[in-house]
């Protein structure tokens, strides 16, 4: 176990979240369970209230989370001096390897809080609650995810031990390497390049589409390409935007990119392409919900809103990524 | 102005229990039906006790009747959310409280311009509505004076302009002179009156003769008990 | 846009209307930033500092272990390792600590040797002769012994021995050069009662970083009996320790961040008559739930950045103007002759983020469900008084 002051506060807000959603889902199953929209006692006007606490309580464990994503990935990046071998997050990460389970867990939480929080959106501002047993529902899911990315870190961090011998991200992303990070690291750039530019301009014309188009097929077609999207642009940062921020031919770390070194272009670099496939894949995922008569009004300039945020975190993401191609001193044949 | 015929707000055996099934148990309401139509002065009366305020507040989206039909315009308002009773409120309703209610420490264009502030209305729009609501008040030289160093008439006024910036269709008074002296009922009387002219539907709650006696009221109806024993509709 | 600009201005205008209660929130939130930053500077500053001090050491640094303990080493063997290759050179290096009782401190005897001609000097020279030294700042003081003084030190054989002061040192880090008291390398060995033909340890001096592990292997294989310790695990080793003490430090001070969490939500929660009367009429003119719910977030948001601007400002002078007077007894080593701390102002955008996060995640969580009572105060209940 190392003390140290990022870990404690991830400790800290990982134990807040779990106990801001546990109360949240102890008032949901209770208004799951008494939850009757034809009354008009003074019960069911309180539990209506009860649907605000819940909400607030799920939107304030989300900014938690998104915090505590970049908490974590910074720890663990402050952490790699401890580590034999480690030059970056990844030996951190690699020196216990439970660390890459806690990045997928913050992941998750990451891409699902805000579609609940949509879905809770729509309801509350439709005017009669019709979403109130989904939500729920869709609540006790959520939290044991917070349960598990907090034992998750607790495994981690416990496990991880000064004196470990880690492989960093040498081993990990090198184009000789025979791990499948090492296969998308040897993506050379004249491939990966165009493929990433093309699933770019197919994911802002269909966002586009979606936001002009009432027809249910543009917003499946746009929630579809997200993932898509998102794996792309992933690749693209491993292959190709990492190597020409560091101007390093043959280093591919993507968790470089969030040190001072490359002036923490990560940051908005990853959160404008998740923030942007989220947004994007809102609209698609909540089709069933968004249909529902009570909704369509409200859902409507919900989605506008959606779409627009999506295009625009998505050209933040391309400026971003292409930026060091235009202006950077790396010759295109060398990555 | 002369009442319209076409209902604006209708009340359809309504009951309003509070704490219902517990020792404490009010039944405000008992099964009160009446009919708010465009551009009346409707003054509801009765003893205090009788549930005039627990009608103003079902009236005016504040409150959920426990059983009964509210429409307002031609909305179902009886079961909406608390949320969407808020909008109506905002949209619709303009309020006069029997103790004002203004907030003291903030000046009189900022409690003004409260009701405007959740609405994302545009500053200047917002500036514009404020100026007109001071303006028809005559409170605009005192509008950066705070609420808790005005005299009483005026801290009546800043209330009337607040209950008007929304423009609103309907004014919900309630007692709005149990705390006046005869000239300054006279001067809000005259001011509602004024409002009604111009469109505006007006219902007060009242037990003050003066206020039933005036001119501009065009119908009453009595409470008793929760009832409306004089002047209900059907 | 509008409408949240709005409703931060009232929220702003609602905490100057409250100035006792909300300054009195600021006040303790801050010292609990305050706390928990003065610890996270005043580690960091020290390993900062630490670093520095590593950035002059050698590569490598060969000890000689007998039965688990530090013993001399051999010469000999340093001839040995200079035979390697890779090997740049090999120094012999006399040091040790020597009690003083009239001053009452630990003092660090140490051989003139390459690694000390790096260290400013104030005033002097290093010694020449048997009988001269030059000494830290810290001695200089306590001795009050500029150059051209006498400083008289007890040696192995229990004797007072007495030296001519003709250097005082300065150093970028006060805490390489304090409590120093350097001789000539021959003095220094007999000083400390060195046997014959034997150092405290060798600094190896090695050309190429990635041949570090290997010839320290090769050593290892040569000597078994010698203990070959890298650089990068010194400096491994002090950010460990480090961490594990800050650690401590923070730790301890939760206490101070449930006690901070419990009045934040007791202050949350105790909504004055006046301050429900205000929601209520709010609620009644038209604010939504969600409205009043955003407001008491503003104005908690406006309370925590108050509170962890002030605090940081407050933990900064505190630990490098001040030298952080409230927490150096926990920190400090074994030397009286300690340093007095002036660590360099060094603040990172991870650190403010950490300290950030420590304190305003509990302040939050401690505050939201009294927010929503707030802001579910029913305007029915206002209106019939």
């Amino acid at each position: 176990m190392i003390l140290h002051a990022g870990v404690l506060g991830l400790l800290v807000g990982g134990t807040v979240i779990v106990a801001l959603m546990l109360f949240g889902s102890l008032v949901g199953v209770r208004i799951l369970r008494t939850w009757n929209p034809m009354s008009t006692s003074e019960e069911q006007l309180i539990l209506e209230r009860q649907t605000y606490l819940v909400s607030v309580l799920v939107a304030v464990a989300l900014w938690i989370e998104i915090g505590s994503a970049l908490l974590f990935i910074h720890t663990v990046d402050d952490l790699h001096e401890l580590f034999v071998g480690a030059m970056c997050a990844t030996g951190t990460l690699n020196a216990n390897p439970v660390g890459w389970w806690v990045l997928a867990a913050k992941g998750a939480i990451v891409l699902l809080f805000p579609i609940w929080l949509a879905v809770n959106g729509l309801d509350q501002r439709s005017g009669s609650f019709p979403l109130v047993r989904l939500k729920y529902g869709l609540l006790l899911v959520l939290t044991p995810l917070a349960v598990a990315d907090l034992s998750l870190q607790i495994a981690y961090f416990g496990g991880l031990q000064p004196d470990i011998i880690t492989s960093c991200c040498g081993a990990l992303f090198s184009e000789s390497s025979d791990t499948v990070t090492g296969d998308l690291a040897a993506i050379p750039a004249v491939l990966a390049f165009p493929v990433f530019l093309a699933v770019s301009l197919l994911f802002l014309a269909a966002v586009g589409w979606a936001r002009v188009s009432p027809r249910p097929i543009s917003r499946i077609i746009a929630a579809v390409l997200s993932p898509v999207t998102l794996a792309v642009g992933v690749v693209a940062v491993i292959s190709f935007v990492s190597v020409a921020y560091y101007e390093l031919p043959t280093h591919h770390c993507p968790f470089d990119l969030f040190q001072s070194g490359s002036a923490f272009v990560g940051y908005p670099l990853m959160f404008s392409l998740v923030a942007a496939v989220v947004l994007a894949a809102m609209p698609g995922a909540l089709l069933m919900v968004t249909q529902h008569p009570a909704l369509r009004d409200v859902a409507a300039g919900s989605e506008r809103r959606w779409l627009t945020g999506a295009a625009a975190a998505f050209t933040i993401f391309l400026v971003v990524a292409i930026w060091p191609l235009v202006f950077g001193n790396l010759a295109w044949e060398s990555m | 102005m002369r009442p319209g015929t076409e209902p604006l707000v209708v009340v359809d055996d309504v009951t309003k229990t509070y704490h219902r099934g517990r020792p404490d148990e009010v039944r405000a309401l008992r099964g009160v039906s009446v009919t708010v139509s465009a551009g009346e002065v409707l003054v509801i009366e009765g003893p205090s006790g009788s549930g005039k305020t627990s009608l103003l507040t079902v009236i005016g989206c504040m409150s959920r009747p426990t059983s009964g039909q509210v429409t307002i315009g031609d909305r179902r308002v009886s079961r909406l959310t608390e949320s969407a009773l808020t909008g109506i409120r905002r949209s619709t309703f303009g309020f006069i409280f029997q103790k004002l209610h203004l907030i003291l420490d903030l000046s009189v264009e900022d409690n003004v311009m409260l009701p405007l502030v959740p609405t994302g209305m545009g500053a200047a729009e917002m500036k514009k509505r404020v100026d007109e609501a001071l303006r028809a008040m005559r409170i605009e030289h005192r509008r950066t004076a705070a609420v808790g160093r005005i005299s009483g008439g005026e801290q009546q006024r800043t209330a009337v302009a607040r209950a008007l910036v929304n423009a609103p269709t309907i004014i919900i008074a309630d007692e709005p002179t149990a705390h006046l002296d005869g000239e300054l009922s006279a001067e809000l009387l005259a001011i509602l009156g004024q409002l009604n002219d111009e469109g505006t539907t007006v219902v007060m709650a009242t037990h003050d003769p003066r206020v039933t006696a005036h001119p501009a009221v065009h119908r009453r109806v009595v409470m008793q008990d929760g009832r409306i024993v004089e002047g209900g509709a059907g | 846009m509008r409408r949240h600009l709005k409703l931060l201005d009232f929220a702003l205008a609602s905490l100057r209307r409250r100035p006792l209660k909300s300054w009195g929130l600021v006040v303790v939130y801050a010292f609990t930033v305050a706390v928990v930053a003065s610890v996270l500077l005043l580690t960091r500053a020290i390993r900062e500092e630490a670093a520095q001090i590593l950035v002059a050491a050698p590569e490598l640094t060969v000890q000689r272990v007998v039965g688990g303990r530090h013993e001399p080493i051999p010469l000999s063997y340093g001839d040995a390792i200079r035979g390697l290759p890779g090997v740049m050179g090999v120094e012999a290096r006399f040091w040790g600590y020597t009690y003083d009782a009239v001053t009452d401190s630990t003092i660090t005897v140490m051989g003139a040797s390459e690694g000390l001609q790096g260290l400013e000097m104030i005033e002097g020279r290093l010694p020449t002769t048997a009988t001269e030294c030059a000494v830290g700042a810290g001695v200089a003081e306590m001795w009050g012994a500029g150059t051209g003084g006498e400083v008289i030190l007890v040696d192995a054989e229990s004797t007072g021995v007495p030296y001519e002061v003709v250097g005082v040192f300065r150093a970028p880090s006060e805490m390489l050069t304090n409590d120093l008291v350097t001789m000539t390398s021959v003095e220094a060995a007999v000083f400390l009662g060195l046997p014959d033909g034997t150092a405290t340890d060798l600094a190896v001096r090695i050309a190429n970083p990635n041949e570090v592990d290997t010839v320290a292997a090769k050593i290892k294989r040569a000597h078994p009996d010698s203990r070959p310790i890298t650089r990068s695990e010194v400096l491994r080793t002090y950010d460990a320790v480090f961490h594990w003490r800050s650690g401590m430090m923070l730790a301890v001070f939760s206490g101070a961040l449930v006690a901070f969490a419990i009045l934040a939500w007791d202050k949350a929660t105790g909504l004055s008559a006046e301050e429900r009367r205000e929601i209520g009429i709010l609620k009644a003119i038209g604010w939504d739930t969600a409205d009043v719910l955003e407001l008491k977030v503003w104005e908690g948001l406006t309370i925590s950045l108050t509170s962890l601007m002030l605090g940081l400002i407050a933990a900064m002078v505190h630990v490098f103007v001040l030298g952080a007077p409230l927490l150096v007894p926990v920190l400090r080593g074994w030397s009286v002759l300690f340093p007095e701390l002036r660590p360099a102002p060094f603040v990172d955008p991870y650190m403010l983020f950490a300290i950030a996060f420590l304190t305003v995640v509990p302040y939050v969580a401690a505050t939201v469900a009294p927010s929503w009572k707030a802001a579910i105060t029913d305007p029915d209940e206002v209106v019939r008084g």
